[in-house]
């Protein structure tokens, strides 16, 4: 037999209501003169009650009544809601939800005793018992009204019950209209529209296209006809599957309220952006994520009261919540004024893990050491409470949104808090987008992101853009804003020089950068659809997408291709936290050295911003040209360094010509006017950040700087410029 | 469960189909219930800093196909203007084209002629290599798709 349809039809009713419940509770706790709230929340429940008796869910009925008659009690204001009523109500809500969860699988109800719950409920209706007594022969008259009912009608049951349950709706609702205009309908065939609704956008701009070529009249109108007709389709069914993202979010109060009271901690959350529209199956897939996100900003993120007023911060720490719309994306910030996350402790950990080697971890910026929180089984929580710190979860928040095409960001500064980046794309979505061509293949430029589009001569070409060093650079109207080509970053032909250089240009996040393309060609809307997984790597493409003619095009993503052409360069970071931190740093201008040890096994630094890379070498790789031990790095040959020999130390360096051939050395790479230049040495020590200055009383030997006192030693401090500039050759004898 | 174990499941005298290809002057096969559909060439638009193997994107009916040459992920030389097909294929979400230089038939072969891949293979090939069934005078090679798709040359 299938399914009984009226159990079906009770479990989506209540479910559903039962789901906002909770919030509202949580919503009137906060504001306790709302009872418009309040009565919604009692008429749910009554007609939970309702539905359950004449199902013959005994005790969910029990349940559901003591729990009606203690709201029954707050609406009337004979009972006050006291924290501890709302937590058992909101322990009897979770329990109706279990077993309402229950009983969908098994069409039954479980075994599971919930007196505790009752009698809890009923403790709280004990000093008043009066009018619970009062109050109960009312509910057994409702249920002898119905049950008769139900028992004499027993073979037709389905539809008498049915006529049954909108009687008891209507006594109690007020708001009930709306409900005869909403229809349910399955997700997935609204997946499946959107899908046809793409194809057939795809279908239009073809047709548009070979309308525009020909030379039937009727050919054209039609096809205008179809394109208005599309259009309208589409926004249409675009606007069936956006939700706001509200009733996801107002879901973490009660996630906040509990998990505060567990760990003590004062915390209010802020939610900004309710309205923000999102593609529902997107809706779905960042709603793990964000709870991973609200608990680990909890747990561990904000600091217990008495903490926090010693640092000066209110006691009640604050998770804001904001989700707003950015460059072609919805952006969901959690921020907290918490501790901040001590990058030094992840840096730890992560080598302590086995995940990376201190050689390894003395080369990795701030942006990626944060990446290590969501590293599977990673955890800095010094000990694991029931709500994280077992090292489950960021991974899994990451995962998660990757998985939609996603991004997370974590931005933080050590006591001052962290702030949780989640980009959602618009996978789904139908966007309008700029053709571009360049090296002969055409691109996608999502709308959004396009700021403006100028156009330079000839003639203006070289005094409008400007050089330095290798960046090519645009001012506009008077702001000097970083250009690429987009041919020469993908490694695709060079344009032919036309007759003047167009450029798009682009924001990235709160940035801009213009990029030269060859020809603007259209604007178009495209149906974003994903590259293959394993294309992922490429940041640089948000998606491909179908021409008008047929063609695949690929789609650029503003954001992602600025930071492939701009790597490293960008680490300066946006947001709030960083700006500051950045106050911070330039203020006592800190300054950071790689600590390594020559030959000679003492301690020298070398200033980090000019160090390239670390690499290892094996010794029977090096090569002699004319007395000069040379490397092959990056198809190029690299010259190498050996500091001693250079600085004439006194006899302690050790030749590269002695050495054992089977052995390996490192080297610090630096890359000085594109060259590559190895300086050879003992062994990497460690990086130091120190606010000291350079102490210059040795500079006055040749490849000195100075020297700085670092963990209570005294560096020397290389002058890498200087050592290089030693060496007997030129520059062009190298890439020669 | 892999190809390689779902080989092994069956029994010796049963008998699998595959659809068979050439790539230079070997033969080649991939399970039928993996390939979606056989194709001619295609407008493939490249992806720029993509790996070679990649030739690029094809429309295959609204759909986004991504091409990949099994010549260069196999590591054989490639031939000028020589027509390929493309043999389509899904993987998860995503749909690959692989091209080939000629289709062969669907075969059915029987379990009793076929052998695991020989060591002695090139490294290159190996670790897309499942096996070889005999057949009257060549071998035909079984390919692993999910190995193929990780793409790694």
């Amino acid at each position: 037999m299938p399914r009984n349809q009226l159990l079906d039809e009770f479990l989506i009713e209540s479910l559903e209501g039962l789901s906002t419940i909770a919030d509202e509770l949580s919503a009137f706790e906060k504001n306790n003169q709302n009872f418009e709230l309040l009565n919604s929340i009692f008429r749910k429940v009554h007609t939970l009650k309702g539905s359950t008796s004449f199902l013959g869910f005994k005790k969910l009925q029990e349940l559901t009544h003591v729990t009606e008659t203690i709201l029954d009690l707050l609406r009337n204001k004979k009972l006050t809601l006291t924290t501890s009523i709302m937590d058992t109500l909101l322990k009897a809500f979770d329990a109706c939800l279990e077993m309402l969860k229950y009983i969908d699988k098994n069409e039954v109800e479980s075994n599971i005793d919930y007196s505790l719950i009752v009698s809890e409920l009923n403790k709280i209706l004990k000093p008043e018992n009066s009018i619970a007594i009062a109050v109960a022969p009312i509910e057994n008259e409702v249920i002898f009204q119905e049950i008769p009912n139900l028992k004499v009608a027993a073979p037709v049951v389905a539809p008498r019950v049915v006529a049954a349950v909108p009687e008891v709706r209507t006594e109690v609702e007020t708001q009930s209209q709306i409900q005869d205009s909403v229809v349910r309908v399955n997700v997935s065939l609204l997946d499946k529209i959107m899908n046809v609704v793409g194809e057939l956008v795809l279908s239009r701009n073809q047709i548009l296209q070979h309308a525009t070529h020909s030379n039937s009249p009727e050919l054209t109108a039609l096809a205008q006809q179809l394109n208005v007709i599309t259009t309208e389709l589409q926004t249409d069914v675009m606007t069936t599957r956006m939700q706001p993202v509200g009733p996801i979010l107002t879901k973490f109060e009660r996630l906040v309220r509990d998990l505060s009271r567990d760990v003590g901690k004062k915390v209010r959350l802020e939610i900004v952006g309710k309205d923000t529209e999102l593609d529902r199956t997107l809706l779905e897939a960042i709603k793990d994520p964000l709870t991973h996100i609200i608990r680990n900003s909890l747990d561990h993120g904000l600091e217990v009261p008495s903490e926090r007023l010693k640092q000066g911060k209110k006691e009640e720490g604050l998770i804001l919540v904001k989700a707003y719309h950015e460059s072609g994306q919805i952006t969901i910030e959690i921020q907290d004024d918490g501790r901040g996350i001590d990058k030094n402790k992840i840096l730890k950990k992560a080598i302590d893990n086995g995940i990376i080697t201190d050689a390894q971890g003395s080369q990795l910026n701030e942006k990626q050491i944060l990446q290590f929180i969501f590293a599977p089984g990673f955890s800095t929580a010094e000990k694991v409470t029931n709500i994280s710190g077992r090292g489950v979860g960021m991974d899994v928040v990451k995962s998660n949104v990757e998985r939609i095409g996603g991004s997370v960001e974590v931005n933080t500064k050590v006591g001052v808090g962290s702030i949780f980046k989640l980009k959602i794309p618009l996978t789904l979505a139908i966007v309008p987008a700029l053709v571009v061509e360049s090296g002969g293949q055409k691109f996608a430029l999502p709308q959004i992101n396009i700021v403006e589009l100028v156009r330079i001569d000839e003639t203006e070409i070289s005094e409008k853009i400007e050089k330095i060093q290798d960046q090519e650079f645009f001012r506009l109207r008077g702001k000097i804003i970083p250009i690429y080509r987009l041919s020469k970053s993908l490694n695709m032909p060079d344009e032919k020089k036309i007759d003047g250089v167009n450029i798009v240009f682009l924001s990235a996040e709160k940035k801009m950068y213009g990029l030269i393309v060859d020809n603007i060609l259209d604007t178009v809307e495209i149906v974003v659809k994903p590259l293959a997984r394993n294309m992922k790597s490429l940041p640089q493409y948000a998606g491909a997408t179908i021409m008008g003619d047929g063609s695949v095009s690929l789609i650029l993503d503003s954001l992602g291709y600025y930071f492939s052409v701009d790597a490293g360069k960008s680490n300066k970071v946006e947001s709030l936290i960083d700006e500051k931190q950045t106050e911070d740093t330039s203020s006592v201008s800190l300054s950071e050295y790689i600590l390594c040890k020559l030959f000679d096994l003492r301690l020298y630094a070398v200033p980090l911003n000019l160090v390239h890379r670390l690499e290892e070498f094996n010794v029977k790789d090096i090569q002699w040209s004319g007395g000069l031990p040379i490397v092959r790095y990056r198809e190029q040959a690299m010259i190498l360094v050996e500091i001693e020999k250079t600085l004439n130390f006194a006899g302690k360096g050790e030749d590269l010509t002695k050495k054992d051939q089977e052995s390996k050395f490192q080297a610090i790479i630096i890359k000085s006017n594109n060259v590559y230049y190895g300086l050879v040495i003992h062994e990497i020590f460690d990086i130091a950040i120190t606010d000291q200055k350079v102490d210059l009383k040795i500079a006055d030997r040749k490849g000195f700087e100075g020297s700085v006192f670092i963990n209570n030693q005294t560096v020397t401090v290389l002058d890498v410029m200087e050592i290089m500039g030693l060496q007997k050759f030129s520059k062009n004898e190298v890439r020669a | 469960m892999t190809e390689i174990e779902q080989t092994k499941t069956l029994k010796k005298d049963e008998v699998e189909q595959l659809c068979g290809f050439r790539l230079a002057d070997g033969f080649y096969g991939v399970p039928v219930l993996g390939v979606q559909e056989v194709i001619k060439a295609q407008k493939v638009t490249p992806i720029p800093l993509a790996p070679k193997c990649i030739k690029g994107l094809i429309n295959l009916r609204g759909q986004i196909v991504t091409a990949v040459s099994l010549r260069i992920l196999f590591g054989i030389a490639e031939e000028g203007n020589l027509d390929h097909m493309n043999i389509i294929v899904r993987s998860g979400d995503s749909l690959y084209a692989l091209e080939v230089d000629e289709i062969l038939d669907v075969m059915d072969l029987e379990l009793k002629n076929f052998e695991e891949r020989p060591d002695t293979l090139r490294e290159g090939l190996k670790k897309f290599i499942i096996g070889a069934y005999k057949l009257n005078k060549k071998l035909l090679i079984k390919i692993d798709l999910q190995k193929i798709l990780k793409l790694e040359e």
